[in-house]
């Protein structure tokens, strides 16, 4: 008898959150509260704006009966415009991810049996990508008893939100760097070398690794996009040989390879045992270019933590940690100890925090590190300053 | 000032030995211009090394990059290698200190080292 008890009062109240669902709202939105039954739902937009008609049954905290969700993918200043339905006397709170963004003006007239103005708003905010919740809130209520707005039949109170997404105003990059050869550092490297070494740079973004772990070119691709007929031979000569001990040694065999194999690339390889591998002005390591990162954070706070996190550390003063936002990170390398970094810069673009990095590098924080070589500073001092 | 060296002036018999190293140090300390002009001009290569440095983050404001002042500054900072991770005030007030005791040094060195000469001659 119980049980069917309960089941009868569950099913009642099915059917009853079924036809307010499906009822139509009034044309004025606006009536009794006694009963109303609040639908609240969630409206998922993604990089785009929205318009919904909707209403606030709680007349009693106020809070509407539509949430939005926004996904952004890139920072963006989102426009958020209420506008009031039929009855005067209410007004809206606008808040973004808790945060009250703004209020519609109070008509200062209250009630459906006056006439007065329709209270409207517009609130921008500069939003970063991420998940973002919109809220709207009806002031309208405060201060007013359950019977004035059931006699005013202000509940529930009908109103429009829309949102509209504008391009965050762009901060212009300071630091921006490309990869660059240094033209001195050419000069002094083998003809030949550095013939193959411009031949493989100008075919290796062809190359590729299969499924089977060997490496393959896109010959197609690669003579389409014009790369000389030496550059793809020379690449597959030496894919060949690469796959011959890579096939080898996944054999567990030895690839029998001696030094006649190499002969073809030899210049090359002798250039690479002899070069310093910390770097001279003669020869200096290479300028990796800056990369951004395409992380973006609510404040510094969580870009340095996510840094930290990563094993940076705020670089020294001395070696250009002055500002704060530029942060180290120490790399290994083959010159050994510290003498290497990747190097983090971060800066605020527009609402966000965002981070771009570069390395390997020599690393500047001189004096927490034992040098390569007594020279070492003044290479430091010229790779950054001078060189790249 | 210490135009004689700061062993000379000290006189032994009527200072007595306890006395001896802080007189010795008061004459060694004692600010004069050889020593401030040196003082200044360390300072000096400590602040241009510091603006250059700000070239690390941007290249495109580095300071005058074709003198070599960061470098210099770097080889005198090496005895407060282990200060340099400390907080920029303290980093900085041990160096001020620092290039004055160097300052002091090179002058009493100086000065040493032209005793010396004119005693030979």
């Amino acid at each position: 008898m119980r049980t069917r008890a309960v089941l009868l009062v569950a099913l009642t109240s099915l059917i009853a959150v079924s036809v307010a669902a499906q009822q139509p709202l009034p044309h004025n939105y606006e009536g009794p509260p006694a009963g109303a039954i609040s639908i609240a739902s969630v409206i998922s937009v993604v990089d785009s704006g929205w318009s919904t008609n909707t209403s606030t049954s709680d007349c009693a905290t106020g809070w509407g009966d539509d949430t939005w969700s926004l996904r952004l993918t890139t920072p963006r200043n989102l426009t958020v415009t209420v506008n009031d339905c039929c009855c005067t006397g209410d007004y809206f709170e606008v808040y973004v991810d808790g945060r009250r963004i703004g209020t519609t003006f109070n008509p200062g007239t209250w009630g459906c049996s006056v006439s007065g103005s329709l209270s409207s708003g517009s609130f921008t905010v500069s939003l970063c990508p991420g998940d973002h919740e919109i809220k709207v809130r009806d002031a309208g209520f405060d201060g007013h008893s359950f019977d004035q707005i059931s006699q005013e039949h202000m509940c529930p109170a009908g109103f429009t939100v829309s949102g509209t997404l504008g391009a965050v105003a762009a901060v212009p990059v300071s630091v921006v760097s490309e990869a660059r050869i240094s033209r001195e550092a050419a000069s002094a490297a083998s003809p030949k070398a550095q013939e193959l070494e411009s031949q493989l740079t100008e075919v290796a973004q062809y190359v590729y690794i299969d499924g089977n772990g060997l490496e393959r070119l896109r010959v197609d691709e690669a003579r389409k996009a014009g790369v000389s007929g030496q550059a793809i031979g020379l690449a597959m000569q030496l894919i060949a040989l690469e796959n011959r001990i890579i096939a080898a040694a996944q054999r567990d065999e030895d690839a029998g390879v001696t030094a006649a194999d190499f002969a073809f690339i030899e210049p090359l390889f002798l250039q690479i045992a002899q070069t310093d591998p910390c770097g001279t002005r003669q020869n200096p390591s290479p300028c990796p270019p800056r990369v951004e990162s395409g992380k973006f954070f609510n404040s510094r706070a969580e870009v340095v933590s996510h840094l930290q996190g990563l094993g940076y550390h705020q670089t020294a003063g001395y070696a250009g940690g002055q500002t704060g936002n530029d942060f180290t990170h120490v790399v290994s390398s083959a010159c050994g100890g510290s003498s290497f970094r990747e190097q983090a810069i971060i800066r605020q673009q527009g609402p966000c925090w965002t981070y771009n990095t570069q390395g390997p590098e020599p690393n500047p924080e001189v004096l927490s590190y034992i040098w390569p070589r007594l020279g070492w500073v003044g290479y430091v001092r010229w790779w950054h300053l001078v060189y790249c | 000032m210490c135009a004689g060296g700061i062993w000379s002036t000290v006189d032994h018999r009527r200072r007595g030995a306890a006395g001896l190293p802080a007189v010795a140090m008061r004459k060694f300390l004692a600010p004069d211009p050889a020593r401030l002009l040196i003082f200044a001009v360390l300072l000096l290569i400590a602040l241009m090394g510091s603006l250059q440095a700000d070239g690390f983050t941007d290249r495109s404001g580095a300071f005058l990059p074709a003198i070599p002042f960061w470098t210099v500054w770097m080889f005198m900072l090496v005895p407060l290698a282990a200060l340099s991770a400390q907080p920029p005030v303290i980093f900085w007030t041990a160096q001020i200190l620092y290039f004055y005791l160097l300052g002091c040094l090179l002058v009493e060195i100086t000065r040493g080292v032209v005793r010396s000469v004119r005693g030979r001659r």
